[in-house]
């Protein structure tokens, strides 16, 4: 799934684990999901939305599915 | 600490950290087995008889050794100690790695327990706690008891910890880690009525399903 979490972060000026730590995930977590290794679960998909004041739709794109 | 290339990937020292984590492993085991092979060595040893040059060279050699593994076990303790202190973690996952360090110590404690607890105490063979030799019984019962408190504990503590990432790679390595189970138990199983191959050995089994979770865990959580 594509997704719009790297731009996001690096518009914030954040690191991959000043991201991860705000989410309460792993660095690890924030790299599989930022280059699609990972699609988020839907708990994790709100906390990420939330965390940017945004939808889910618009950080998370299935158009390629 | 964190550098970005062109992949976009930020890599920190996480990689040289799950290294550092495997030297430590090794030199720990190295310590163990090494300290078993030298008290094995000296013990064997009549002391009425002065140690010839050959005998003095291996012993040497096997303290020494010995010495080295603790000193590098040591050191990769500190450095790994002071990255993680130096790191911004969340929280969860500072747990995590607590947990996983007691996991460690646990593992090295249930190590010692098999070694000393074999007929020829510490002096056995190291690799002889992978085989069916003969146990004493309070050894037997300390690490049944460890392994029915201690550990369910640790891995319950682990599992709420951990985030769902980290979870899906263990969940993906358990699943080929079943089906390695599955496939080589039934083969050798098959083999050895056929007079192929030696009757099944249930530690080998054990280990080669453990090693190929773990293979899978580490690369759908590092790759």
């Amino acid at each position: 799934m594509n997704n719009r979490l790297k731009v996001l972060r690096a518009e914030r000026n954040w690191s991959q684990a000043e991201l991860a730590m705000r989410l309460d995930v792993s660095r690890q977590a924030v790299n599989a999901i930022e280059t699609g290794k990972h699609d988020p679960s839907l708990p994790l998909a709100f906390r990420i939305a939330r965390l940017f004041a945004l939808s889910i739709e618009e950080i998370f794109d299935d158009s390629a599915n | 600490m964190t550098a970005q290339t062109d992949d976009g990937i930020e890599h920190t020292p996480a990689r040289s950290r799950l290294a550092s984590v495997f030297g430590l492993v090794g030199s720990s085991l190295g310590a163990i087995f090494l300290a078993g092979a030298s008290v094995g060595f000296f013990s064997a040893h009549d002391p009425s008889r002065p140690l010839s040059t050959v005998g003095l060279l291996v012993g040497a050699g096997l303290v020494g050794g010995t010495v080295l593994c603790l000193w590098l076990a040591a050191r990769t303790v500190l450095g790994l100690s002071r990255s993680a202190r130096s790191e911004i973690v969340a929280p969860s996952v500072r747990k995590g790695r607590t947990l996983t360090v007691l996991s460690g110590l646990l593992g090295a404690a249930i190590a010692v327990i098999m070694l000393i607890g074999q007929p020829q105490g510490f002096g056995a063979p190291a690799f002889s706690i992978f085989s069916d030799a003969p146990m004493q019984g309070w050894a037997a019962i300390a690490l049944i008891a460890l392994t029915c408190t201690a550990l369910p504990w640790i891995t319950w503590a682990w599992h709420r910890a951990i985030d769902e990432h980290e979870f899906d790679a263990y969940r993906e390595g358990a699943l080929y880690g079943l089906y390695a189970y599955s496939l080589i138990s039934f083969c050798w199983w098959l083999g050895a009525r056929a007079a192929l191959l030696p009757s099944v050995d249930g530690v080998a089994v054990f280990f080669a399903t453990y090693t190929v979770w773990g293979a899978v865990w580490l690369w759908k959580r590092y790759r």
